[in-house]
């Protein structure tokens, strides 16, 4: 076989002995990232003070349609040291009830019959969090996708509103795009 | 004259048994190899901040299941949301996407669609999968362009791997393997309606999810499209638009898998009636994971097509596919996929005068066994060896092996090379094609002015690949594959050795070599910046003793020295996009076509959450340009203005 006659070949390969080996990392799931990502949502939204809220201290995230998502939550090490970081992951079926949940998860396996469970989450000022396409015009706050290998997400401001939530600035600035709310 | 497949099977299973001794072989290799440290744990992702954490980069979902990262391919990932900002309304047109292919519009309805080279009207050696059915066609060892589509709104990523990928997907993968993927039904819930037009062209889809009671999802599509015919670049008008209607399902259920589509269409030919095309295919896959932690996926197709084209041929095929695939840990060091499949074909032609297939009614199968381990051998070095044996009614036992290397040479970087075996298989063009039908008969001898390829053997192609990947930083991604491919036995026409007419041979060789370049740089959070670019260099040579008649039959290849691609995606407010492609493809030889640059725009708009408007325009730097065929017949592709209307609920 012809390797021998590309120059750009060997230049490559010059190129990247110099480099320095380094420890393999092995990259994480998608599960896994979005566990992390509900995990830090609560500090980059602001209950209402008649919510039931993590005000008291302690946020509730319920996961619906989205086991691995679930599991992952449940490893990391702060959450199963729940009593010291206030954070208790709840898995859910979809005619589960989700008073007191203050975070709800609905994955894509659940989200086509999401659609009450959505209504009420607006009504008790439950932060909706989905990964699943046009989720956001079904009433999810913040939505993931895929993009170049990475999870991202959309928002959508005007059902925060509707939630009466308040998300922070840098959770904006991080999003790959913000539904303004409409005029009103 | 031409032995059909049943009469030889019996010794297929032997040809296999007997070379099923390499497993074993392959299998202490792995095995042998040193042992190597734990891997380190994962990064402690929840100490990233919000803004780290969307840089990192996760897993393919792709069938594989490893990074993209990781993988010892040139492959490039076309996604949903590109294809979406690209306004691409057909399949040719979105794998314009990958910087690793050559896409050549030869008229209204056909393309000739390769990588590293050999581009021709009659394509044979890049293999096309969609949802994991080959739609490659074995009457004449191509992809029909214009008989397959999928619901663009659908479509959940497109890998392009250029470059073999024979152990993993079979004969045919010689120079790239496409492989178009869908959503899962339950992504797609709601309704969806589009409605995409521009001067020659309109595509209408509806599709609407929602979901089973057993607890899985369903959608159901239908779509339909409208090609004008289009001008010469003599001003002649060329009959070769077409309409096409297009119909289907997918649902999935706990790991279950049913889809299945129907389509039909009428396309135009110069002097005739239109040719008219069907097809028809249902396809199920389940995939189980086992207490051990093995996943074994089976998976099953039928595929019916009929293309009835006058002055030509009425051909009816239908197709039978069967495959199981394992993949499973062996110990900490080892990942082995293997699998088995086997696949029918009954191809049943009805031949017009000026030529015929011959038997007419021809019973095709394939039956492959293949196993590809991935050995850890420490934290920066894998060992990826394979093999498939292939067993063809044409050729008997093909033997597909592949060798590949990764080193990880730092945190953010990969080396990579490979060597690989791959061939195409005769298909019936190859061996079964003469002309014209019914030849005048002088002494008993039929004068065939093309008498088949009674000889003709598998093209084989050796190749050698050296890639490399890097991030820089979060911002940056960076790939490149250098490539070096010998072709032996490649097809030629030949004088019969029985002194009458033409017989297909393999009387050629081949070399290409070239380079493979592409990168993207997120410059801002809302811009983007990615491009791509080829040179490769193409050449074939007959052998000593070759009277080659036919430079068109096959050896001939008009590829371009070089072609390059430069995008920018830009968010310029909340639900605005502006998205630019610029194009640059090389001269192409025989039949001499010039170099062309274009320029293609498209503008997205979320008007309202269920409104999605696109307003594109393409080849806007020249009032027109041409990308293939003789002067004076080859279509010119006129600047274009069009708009996309997409509804949801």
């Amino acid at each position: 076989m012809a390797i021998a006659c590309l120059p750009w070949a060997a230049l490559l390969a010059c190129a990247c002995l110099c480099m320095p080996p380094a420890a393999r990392a092995q990259a994480p799931s998608e599960d896994a990232v979005k566990a992390v990502y509900l995990f830090k949502m609560r500090n980059y939204v602001e209950w209402p003070a008649t919510a039931a809220g993590p005000a008291g201290g302690r946020t509730v995230i319920g996961v619906v349609g989205a086991e691995k998502v679930a599991e992952h939550l449940l490893q990391i090490p702060a959450v199963r040291d729940s009593a010291g970081s206030g954070v208790t992951v709840r898995r859910l079926r979809i005619g589960d009830g989700i008073a007191g949940i203050d975070i709800l998860f609905i994955g894509q396996g659940a989200w086509s019959r999401a659609a009450p469970l959505v209504a009420q989450a607006h009504d008790q000022s439950t932060l909706v969090v989905s990964d699943s396409d046009d989720a956001l015009s079904g009433g999810s706050i913040i939505n993931f996708r895929l993009v170049d290998e990475r999870i991202r997400f959309d928002i959508s401001l005007e059902s925060a509103e509707r939630a009466n939530l308040k998300l922070s600035s840098q959770l904006l600035s991080v999003a790959l795009s913000v539904a303004r709310a409409k005029e009103k | 004259m031409v032995k059909t497949g049943r009469s030889r099977s019996p010794r297929i299973l032997q040809k296999i048994l007997r070379a099923g001794r390499i497993f074993p072989v392959l299998a202490g290799l792995a095995l042998a190899a040193p042992a190597f440290a734990a891997q380190p744990g994962l990064v402690d992702l929840a100490e990233l901040s919000l803004e780290d954490l969307s840089k990192i980069r996760v897993t393919s979902v792709s069938k594989r299941d490893e990074p993209l990262s990781d993988a010892t391919a040139s492959i490039y990932v076309i996604t949903a949301e590109s294809i979406r900002r690209s306004g691409a309304a057909s399949l040719p047109e979105a794998l314009r996407l990958a910087p690793n292919i050559q896409v050549a519009r030869i008229d209204a309805r056909n393309y000739a669609i390769t990588a590293r080279g050999f581009s021709t009207a009659l394509e044979n050696k890049l293999l096309v999968l969609i949802d994991g059915r080959s739609v490659y066609s074995p009457l004449f060892s191509g992809v029909f362009w214009d008989a397959q589509d999928v619901a663009i709104d659908d479509i959940d990523r497109i890998e392009v791997i250029s470059g073999p990928g024979a152990t993993l997907w079979g004969a045919n993968a010689v120079n790239g393997v496409i492989n178009i993927t869908t959503k899962a039904a339950g992504a797609t819930p709601g309704t969806l309606a589009s409605i995409s037009a521009d001067g020659t062209s309109r595509v209408g889809t509806v599709r609407h999810g929602g979901e089973l009671d057993n607890g899985g999802s369903y959608r159901i599509y239908a779509r339909t499209m409208l090609q004008e015919d289009l001008d010469s670049d003599a001003g002649a008008r060329s009959a070769t638009g077409m309409k096409r209607t297009q119909a289907g399902f997918r649902a999935d259920w706990a790991g279950l898998t049913v889809q299945g589509d129907a389509y039909s269409g009428e396309l135009h030919q110069a002097g005739t009636r239109d040719i008219r095309i069907a097809g028809a295919n249902l396809l199920g896959r389940k995939t189980v994971l086992l207490a051990s932690g093995t996943e074994v996926t089976a998976q099953a197709y039928w595929d019916f097509t009929q293309r009835d084209q006058p002055n030509a041929f009425n051909e009816h095929l239908n197709t039978i596919d069967v495959q199981v695939q394992g993949a499973m840990s062996l110990g900490s060091r080892n990942r082995l996929v293997a699998g088995a499949g086997v696949r029918m074909a009954f191809d049943r032609i009805a031949n017009a005068s000026s030529f015929a297939f011959l038997p007419g009614d021809l019973d095709l199968y394939w039956a492959n066994v293949f196993m590809q381990n991935e050995t850890r051998v420490n934290d920066q070095l894998r060992v990826i060896a394979g093999v498939k044996l292939e067993q063809n009614n044409y050729t008997g036992l093909e033997i597909l092996p592949t060798l590949r290397l990764a080193w990880k040479t730092a945190e953010n970087s990969m080396l990579w090379t490979s060597a690989s075996r791959t061939v195409r298989a005769p298909s019936r063009i190859d061996r079964d094609f003469y002309a014209p039908s019914q030849p005048p008969v002088v002494a008993g001898v039929p004068q065939f002015v093309i008498g088949g390829g009674p000889q003709f053997a598998s093209e084989v192609a050796n190749v050698a690949e050296l890639g490399y990947r890097i991030q820089p930083s979060a911002t940056v991604s960076f790939s490149a594959t250098a490539f070096a491919t010998r072709y032996d036995r490649l097809r030629t026409l030949e004088p019969s050795p029985n002194g009458v007419g033409q017989v297909f041979s393999n009387l050629a060789t081949g070399r290409t070599h070239g380079l493979e370049l592409w990168g993207q740089w997120q410059v801002m959070p809302d811009w983007r910046l990615s491009g791509g670019a080829v040179v490769q260099r193409v050449r074939t040579e007959l052998e000593k003793g070759s009277r080659d008649l036919s430079a068109a039959a096959g050896i001939a290849t008009s590829d371009p020295s070089h072609y390059w691609s430069l995008r920018s995606s830009w968010d310029i407010a909340a639900g605005h996009g502006i998205d630019l492609m610029l194009r640059r493809y090389g001269a192409l030889p025989s039949p001499a076509v010039p170099a062309y640059s274009t320029l293609d725009l498209n503008y997205t708009w979320q008007a309202t959450p269920n409104l999605h408007l696109s307003l594109f325009g393409s080849s806007l730097l020249d009032s027109r340009h041409v990308e293939f065929g003789r002067s004076g017949l080859r279509t010119a592709y006129e600047r274009q203005v069009g708009v996309k209307l997409t509804w949801r609920r």
